[in-house]
């Protein structure tokens, strides 16, 4: 019997768990949980402090998961592992493994800014102990001042706002959500939500002073309580140490392999295909890590699993401005605004590379899968496409065969 | 495992699936106090390409995409395989409808996500579509 | 100029039950429903119905009924009111009115005034669920008498027969006047069965040669889509000389009808009015007749029987008896009820006589001129029922033709629009979006079950009588009395009134 050896207890984990056993009913699997918490939804931090979920309900498969799967979970940080010997050793013990998943995630990145030591309430955005610490000092009240108007800074920001009307957020680039939209997708976001949320952008930090944060242009503005949501940074270290193909994220190939046998790695922390640009490249989103921990734990239990079909996708609503975009916004754009609404398609050489929707999106899976399928428009108009979606702009055979049963994702 | 299959060439495009499927979710045991005066939105719907028409319903996958991505674990399998909904742990992310393939799963007027449970959710037993539509367009089958 | 029509029917909402699904709009090819966006509700054109309850079987709430318009004129048993609409209706067009399905007339149905015996006491009756009861039937010519050779097996040089599993098969309807998927429907259903269905006069369809050991092909007056593989794919020839819903008359469909596949099958080109004429122009006389007979079974090697389809008319007894004596090893006699696709009205409500009396007469004329045995007899004409199916074995009948029953099982409401071509039950029709609307799956199975159950209750009442098998039944005119019917009518039938012994 093969030991499974998994470290990181997050959602790549759970994927490599459902693959491993899939393949092998009872399989000797030992999960490595650093963060020590049962399984829970990284992403429902946010909805938990808006109230829209509670805390119970952020172990999103129960708090006894691993236990339902009979699966062994040992609530200890991982600190190195052996290749020769094969054995992981954590917090001073030692778990043997015939096949390693290494599953660490990312850590929030907190760039050496002049006086941040300085600041009293401080806090990142990333784990359920960060959320329970901003909750503790939010209720006791004061000024909100998030930097980083990214996925994570907005997020938190909806959350803040079950607390506290007036939130500042502050980001270097001309808009919010620059790495998840397009400029115009990012204006339209930053005009609809201008009456909710204070933005200073083009803001570059220079220093804090006490609880005053100093910005590039002379701009100053006070707060109570700082949270800093500035990227992540993949947790490579275990692997890089030992000799294995690291660039920002852990070098993978589509079974998830590293170049050292009988280690995987999946999640937040791989570098992995991605199929629109054809190229490896972090990803860090929940899909991805779930898929490709799945196909891990299929390759580490002896079958032959590929993921090739991995792609950029995001879907949130922020404020009520549902948000979904997938693929590479590359190639010719078609765009179209209907009311407050903003909706974009982008073709190379006939084929769909990218979408994102403002607004009305539904079916946009429809999209989606073009992209995934690599298929080409044909003689489907853009616009018609943007305006709205349905089966009939599959070819025909498809159609029939996905919903006679035979068609497969 | 059973599974809803749909056969466009006896389809008549006639939506008697929608209304029906509207009654069996909706609780209510009289089909004319479930459907009178209400917009409905139902789990199936009929779509065309303009000669032909069919009924979309979510396919069940035996790699579901959406569970994929589910953030909250409101989308989930059961025992037999059907891919069920807790719309009461559901926070609206839209994350399923993004990844469905068939534009099957759809987020509601109430902001969480609904689609086809094969009545399984309901005092229906069975799909309801399958048995009303009047031409055996929508079969229940295992393949 | 005036408009003289009368809408028969009028549809009756009920609007409290009304969820505007819209399905009836939707269903109904004759557009009678419509949304009315400013309304918010469903209105409906009463003078487009024609009474076809698609809507009605469809609404989900059961919210729609149709009923007869109760405008009328002042009540006149002479002039009644259809006498009336139909002179405005020819005086307004100068045309023929055509009719579709058989004589709704009232005219007296023979069937309803029959009785059937039971066994009491002596000859007791049978339980059809713990014996054996045989409903199969052999049509041919029968053997005039036993030839044995010397170890006493039987030397048997019979004459080419159809087997059927019981005594009722699928009536000739037109591959044009009905669709595919009715065809494919009553071919699956007569295999699955194992009895016959039959072509018409539209020729056979290539997809369903597979179900060639299930076909009666005809051979009509136009002669349309007979080729020599058509001949050697049926399991028998029937040669039509007329038919009950309008004897003495050829047939005709409109050019709009001819498209696609009925134009391939008929041989025909697309568009051009298909019109089978009066007489085959190669039966002058009943010699005539014996010389296509043999035509017939000379191309076909004398291996399948030769069927000759007439009309029941005053002669019947006398044409049958010259049809006997031609060779044809079966004649089937169709009634003046049976139907059509669409037949002149007057042809088709006065021409022709009721199958129960021509089948009384030809029977007995048969026996009387001992010839009865060189044929079987199947009749048709509006048999709806295994009550009609077991008298009319007793009257003489071999078999029964079911035409109207058929389409009744596959959905058909007896509308009588046929000849519109926009059946919305995708019947009696060429349009494709209304012929999906028939799933021969569906069909097929329908028109199984309708047989099954008529095939226990022909057990049923056969064992009630204490008869065990149809052949025991087959002229047993004892097992009927008459009631309410006079002297001529019993004699006639060849059956005593209720009451005498």
């Amino acid at each position: 019997m093969n030991k499974y050896v998994l470290i990181g207890g997050s959602i790549a984990t759970e994927g490599a768990i459902e693959g491993i056993l899939s393949a092998e009913k009872n399989a000797d699997i030992t999960v490595l949980c650093g963060e020590k918490r049962p399984l829970y939804s990284r992403p429902l931090i946010s909805y938990a402090l808006e109230k829209k979920t509670t805390d119970e309900k952020m172990y999103f498969h129960g708090e006894d998961y691993y236990e339902k799967k009979g699966v062994k979970a040992v609530y200890a940080v991982a600190e190195k592992i052996d290749p020769e010997k094969k054995v992981v050793i954590a917090e001073g013990k030692e778990y043997p493994y015939d096949e390693l998943l290494v599953a660490t995630g990312s850590k929030p990145f907190v760039p050496p800014i002049k006086g941040l030591e300085s600041v009293g309430k401080k806090h990142t955005f990333y784990t359920m102990d960060d959320m329970l610490g901003l909750r503790a000092d939010l209720e006791k009240g004061g000024k909100v001042l998030i930097v980083g108007a990214g996925l994570i800074g907005m997020k938190c920001a909806e959350g803040v706002k079950e607390y506290r009307d007036d939130i500042v957020i502050a980001d270097m680039a001309p808009r919010p959500l620059p790495a998840a939209t397009t400029p115009e997708a990012g204006n339209i976001v930053q005009e609809r939500l201008s009456s909710i949320i204070d933005f200073r952008l083009n803001a570059a930090l220079d220093r804090f002073d006490g609880n005053k944060a100093v910005f590039g242009s002379g701009e100053e503005v006070t707060f109570d309580i700082l949270v800093l949501a500035l990227g992540v940074r993949p947790q490579v270290e275990l692997l890089k140490e030992i000799g294995a193909e690291v660039n920002r994220g852990i070098i993978v190939n589509e079974k998830m392999q590293t170049n050292l046998p009988h280690i995987y790695a999946a999640g937040d922390v791989v570098e992995s295909y991605e199929a629109v640009g054809e190229s490896k490249r972090l990803l860090q989103l929940f899909p991805s890590a779930y898929l490709g921990g799945k196909t891990a734990g299929r390759n580490m239990a002896g079958e032959d699993s590929r993921f090739l079909t991995d792609i950029p996708m995001n879907a949130t609503n922020l404020f009520g401005v549902r948000i979904m975009s997938a693929g590479l916004f590359v190639g010719e754009k078609t765009e179209v605004t209907v009311g407050e609404d903003y909706r974009a398609l982008y073709t190379e050489g006939g084929v769909i590379k990218g979408f994102i929707l403002i607004g009305e999106s539904a079916r946009a899976g429809i999209l989606t899968d073009f992209i995934r399928k690599k298929r080409s428009i044909g003689t489907l108009d853009a616009k018609e496409l943007l305006a709205g979606r349905d089966l009939s702009v599959y070819p025909a055979e498809e159609r029939r065969a996905a919903l006679g049963g035979k068609y497969e994702i | 495992m059973k599974k809803i299959y749909v056969k466009e060439e006896w389809c008549l495009g006639c939506h008697l699936c929608e209304f029906e499927c509207t009654y069996a979710n909706s609780g209510i045991g009289n089909i004319v106090l479930a459907l009178k005066d209400k917009e409905i939105d139902p789990n199936v719907k009929v779509q065309s390409d303009g000669k032909i028409t069919f009924a979309v319903s979510c396919r069940h996958c035996d790699e579901p995409l959406c569970i994929s991505a589910c953030i909250s674990g409101a989308l989930s399998k059961d025992e037999t395989g059907a891919v069920m909904v807790d719309r009461s742990k559901c926070v609206g992310c839209g994350s399923c409808v993004m990844v469905c393939p068939y534009g099957a799963v759809r987020i509601t007027k109430e902001g969480t996500a609904n689609k086809c449970q094969l009545c399984m959710n309901n005092s229906c037993g069975e799909p309801l579509c399958v048995k009303k539509c009047p031409n055996g367009a929508i079969v229940y089958e295992e393949k | 100029m005036i408009d003289y029509n009368v809408a028969p029917f009028e549809v009756v909402r009920d609007y409290d039950k009304c969820v505007n699904c819209r399905v009836c709009e939707r269903q109904c090819s004759n557009e009678v429903h419509r949304y009315e966006e400013g309304f918010g509700k469903m209105i409906s054109d009463s003078t487009k119905c024609v009474d076809c309850q698609r809507c009605v079987c469809l609404c989900p709430t059961k919210a729609l009924k149709i009923v007869p318009n109760q405008n009328s004129f002042r009540p006149n048993v002479n002039w009644q009111q259809k006498y009336l609409t139909e002179i405005y209706k020819q005086a307004e067009s100068g045309g023929v009115l055509l009719s579709s399905m058989g004589n709704p007339e009232p005219f007296p149905v023979y069937f309803d005034k029959i009785l059937i015996n039971a066994s009491q006491v002596t000859n007791p009756s049978i339980d059809p669920l713990r014996e054996p009861m045989e409903t199969r039937v052999f049509l041919g010519a029968k053997p005039q008498n036993i030839q044995r050779d010397a170890e006493g097996k039987i030397v048997a040089k019979l004459p080419p027969r159809l087997k059927l599993s019981m005594p009722v098969m699928f009536s000739a309807m037109s591959y044009g006047s009905i669709s595919y998927n009715a065809h494919a429907a009553l071919a699956r259903a007569a295999e699955k069965l194992g009895i016959y269905y039959n072509t018409g006069e539209g020729g056979l369809h290539k997809d369903f040669y597979k179900y060639s050991a299930n076909t009666i092909v005809q051979v009509a007056s136009g002669r349309f889509g007979v080729h020599k593989d058509y001949l050697e794919d049926g399991a028998a020839i029937e040669i039509k000389i007329g038919q009950g819903a309008k004897p003495g008359i050829g047939g005709h469909l409109p050019g709009a009808k001819i498209v696609g596949d009925v134009s391939m099958t008929r041989m025909i080109p697309e568009g051009s009015d298909a019109v089978s004429p009066a007489p085959h122009h190669d039966i002058y006389s009943i010699e005539d007749l014996r010389q296509l007979v043999y035509s017939i079974k000379e191309a076909t090697e004398y291996k399948k029987p030769v069927i000759v389809k007439i009309a029941a008319v005053h002669n019947v007894a006398a044409i049958a008896s010259g049809i006997a004596r031609s060779g044809a090893d079966i004649i089937a006699i169709d009634g003046f009820r049976g139907g059509t696709g669409a037949a002149p009205t007057r042809i088709r409500d006065n021409v022709g006589i009721p199958i129960e009396l021509a089948l009384g007469s030809v029977d007995q004329r048969l026996r009387e001129e001992n010839i009865r045995d060189n044929v079987s007899l199947v009749v048709a004409g509006s048999i709806r029922s295994s009550a009609d199916v077991v008298k009319s074995i007793c009257l003489g009948a071999d078999a029964v033709y079911i035409g109207s029953a058929s389409l009744v099982a596959m959905g058909c409401h007896l509308c009588r629009t046929c000849n519109y071509g926009k059946c919305n039950w995708g019947i009696a029709t060429q349009r494709p979006d209304l012929v999906k609307r028939l799933n021969p799956d569906i069909a097929a199975e329908r028109l199984i079950n309708m047989l099954t159950a008529w095939n226990h209750e022909i057990q049923e009442m056969m064992g009630g009588m204490g008869i065990n098998s149809i052949e025991a039944l087959r002229g047993n005119r004892l097992m009927l009395r008459g009631v309410g019917l006079n002297e001529r009518e019993l004699a006639v039938l060849g059956i005593k009134h209720a009451g005498e012994v």
